[in-house]
């Protein structure tokens, strides 16, 4: 695994693209960005933990078809939950938005070899995306303030996200040829 | 497709975006192809990917937490990721969409110049569903692949079934090239399912010499031949003057001259020399390369220089409707061209030169060596005569007759290389060495009879083939 981390590593440090440099940056730094939005919310942030995400964010930039996003992923649920008790609404909208950049760009580098170049609609396409599952987390976040902070508030958002999953599968369905050759 | 190999699938999806290479085969074993991976129309079957488990595990683990322990917030962040997952569940490839598979790579133009470029195109089938396609290429010696990354990546229609991906060729040196070997992958929409990378063998690219502008006024020395553009000894049809004669039963009306044959009081014309093909054999020596070789815009190696000439000189003589040879001097298998004419014959000769390989030569095959021209044949020998051989064989062909010029293809620069100061400075003597023994041979070749002019470009044979020329019409005495 680590060879593969330092190979990956020396690839992209070799010629990377500004745009695949880019996409890779946002995966490093967006994990620290949650960091920040659950400090924003009180939490303490341990070097420990700060080392972990470091590291788990430049092993999703070198190797963005490893699992090790997952993990990273994973991490930053776990310390939401641990380290953030009661969060508030901007923490938590500005954390959903960095952890959906975070899946985005991680996407986005798995797309090529760090040397290729994003296409542009490729990037817009993703961008749209990104704005579209943000909506959901909007979503979910207007429905958990519109009710008691219950657990049929957590139920109830479940069904109107469910609902906005569909909707965005059939609205988002025929995709159109934008770059033949 | 037809007898194509089946690529075994990778045990784990690697993906393009690592520096994980697929696996091509069963353990220690590629296929009958040669190339790495699998032949067109090897498929591998859709896979889901990292990004697909990863939103789907990461909005479960949010939902279940934010129900199980009541924290609405952990819904917030994880909805997005799920219902990104189910949206990637839901646009999966059609079931009848199982075995994507590379339909053709090929090249636009399967021969073209150094300097020029073409279009690779991979074709894929059997692919709907797919909503983005990476290919990736490869890098082969002195071919320059345009995007430069040798990756391109583009969305496709997911609906259609069969895409293609160019990616442009750059052909910097002549040679045989073996082009576009690579990986193809592709994507659903939403990144849920993948298949590939599949390894794409590649194809062959001829790329033919420079011609390299080239011309020369100077006439053959001995034009032996029906209809061409070089003096020749025998008087016929052509508009050199020749000398004026008594009119003979025979001579043309046109051919008259009124002021001689009035003051002469009979009837004289005037005479031309005919004008002759002639042959033209071209001797390459690839017994050795020296030199770095940079493609057609940089440092040129003496068998760039050999290659790129003989193909100027072809090119200028079969212009002008000479019969042109080509002879190689080097290892078994080097091309050989016989006299010939005309555009295709040109081809050929372009076609040799691209195959040309440097190597030595075996005692046993010197006798593979000896060289038979026609009499009135015009040797040009382009060597960088660094090798006795080359040398020997020079001087055979000037002391049989024929008229025969070495053109000087040594580069003017030779860097000498080495990993430590101290083993180029040794490089460096070694080759000052060899180059005063190159000034003995190039002085015994002289010795011979045989001219030794430097590579130049145009202009570089007219002062040696009029001397030839003027030579030629001595009397003088030949060994056989």
């Amino acid at each position: 695994m680590m060879a593969q981390v330092r190979q990956g590593a020396r690839a992209a440090a070799g010629s990377a693209s500004p745009s695949g440099w880019g996409a890779r940056a946002v995966v490093v730094a967006t994990p620290f960005v949650v960091l920040a939005a659950g400090t924003w919310d009180g939490a303490r942030v341990g070097w420990l933990l700060a080392a972990l995400v470091a590291l788990g964010g430049v092993a999703s930039a070198v190797q963005p078809t490893s699992h090790v996003a997952t993990g990273t992923l994973l991490l930053l649920v776990l310390f939401w939950w641990w380290w953030v008790p009661s969060a508030s609404d901007a923490p938590v909208l500005l954390a959903a938005a960095a952890l959906i950049a975070f899946h985005v760009a991680t996407t986005l580098s798995a797309y090529g070899p760090p040397t290729m170049d994003l296409p542009g609609d490729l990037v817009r396409r993703w961008l749209g995306r990104g704005l579209l599952v943000w909506l959901v987390a909007l979503l979910a976040w207007a429905a958990e303030r519109l009710t008691s902070p219950s657990d049929v508030a957590v139920v109830l958002a479940l069904v109107v996200v469910g609902g906005v999953a569909w909707w965005a599968a059939f609205r988002f369905g025929p995709t159109t040829e934008t770059g033949q050759g | 497709m037809r007898g194509a190999p089946t690529f075994r699938l990778p045990t784990r999806s690697p993906g393009l975006g690592g520096a994980q290479r697929p696996d091509t085969g069963p353990r220690g074993s590629a296929p009958d192809t040669g190339h790495r991976g699998s032949a067109p129309g090897a498929a591998t079957g859709w896979r889901a990917t990292e990004t697909l488990s990863r939103s789907l595990v990461t909005g479960t683990v949010c939902a279940l937490l934010a129900v199980a322990i009541g924290r609405p917030d952990l819904w917030v962040l994880g909805a997005p990721l799920l219902v990104a997952g189910l949206v990637a569940l839901v646009r999966r490839p059609p079931s009848h969409a199982r075995s994507p598979r590379v339909l053709s790579v090929q090249v636009r133009n399967r021969s073209l110049h150094e300097g020029q470029a073409t279009v690779l195109r991979t074709e894929l089938t059997g692919v709907p569903g797919q909503e983005q396609l990476t290919r990736q290429v490869d890098p082969t010696a002195y071919v320059d692949v345009r995007p430069a990354a040798s990756a391109k990546s583009l969305l496709v229609d997911p609906a259609g079934d069969t895409h293609h991906v160019d990616l442009v060729l750059g052909a910097r040196r002549w040679g045989l090239r073996e082009v576009g070997s690579g990986l193809v992958a592709g994507t659903s929409p939403w990144a849920g399912f993948r298949w590939g990378p599949v390894a794409v063998p590649g194809t062959s690219l001829t790329v033919l010499p420079a011609t390299a502008g080239f011309a020369s006024r100077a006439q053959a020395p001995h034009p032996r031949g029906l209809v061409g553009a070089h003096q020749s000894s025998r008087v016929g049809d052509g508009s050199e003057f020749a000398g004026i004669r008594p009119f003979t039963v025979g001579d043309r009306l046109r051919r008259v001259n009124w002021r001689v044959s009035l003051a002469t009081g009979e009837l004289h014309v005037v005479e031309t020399r005919a004008e002759e093909d002639t042959a033209v054999l071209l001797l390459v020596d690839a017994l050795s390369d020296v030199g770095a070789s940079d493609g057609v815009d940089g440092a040129a190696s003496s068998l760039d220089l050999s290659v790129r000439a003989a193909s100027a000189l072809a090119e200028h003589h079969l212009r002008t409707g000479d019969r042109v040879a080509l002879r190689v001097l080097g290892p078994v298998g080097s091309p050989l061209v016989g006299f010939g004419s005309g555009s295709a014959h040109r081809t050929r000769i372009l076609s040799c030169l691209a195959r040309l390989r440097a190597g030595r030569v075996d005692d046993q095959d010197t006798p593979r060596l000896r060289v038979r021209v026609p009499d009135g044949t015009v040797v040009l020998m382009l060597t960088p005569m660094l090798d006795h051989l080359a040398a020997t064989m020079a001087a055979t062909l000037a002391r049989t007759g024929q008229p025969t010029v070495v053109v000087d293809t040594l580069p003017t620069e030779v860097e000498a290389r080495g990993e430590s100061a101290r083993s180029r400075a040794a490089a460096a003597t070694a080759w000052r060495l060899r180059m005063l023994e190159r000034e003995v041979i190039l002085g015994e070749v002289a010795r011979a009879g045989c001219p030794v002019v430097p590579w130049r470009g145009p202009g570089t044979l007219d002062d040696v083939m009029r001397r030839l020329a003027r030579r030629a019409q001595l009397p003088r005495v030949m060994s056989r």
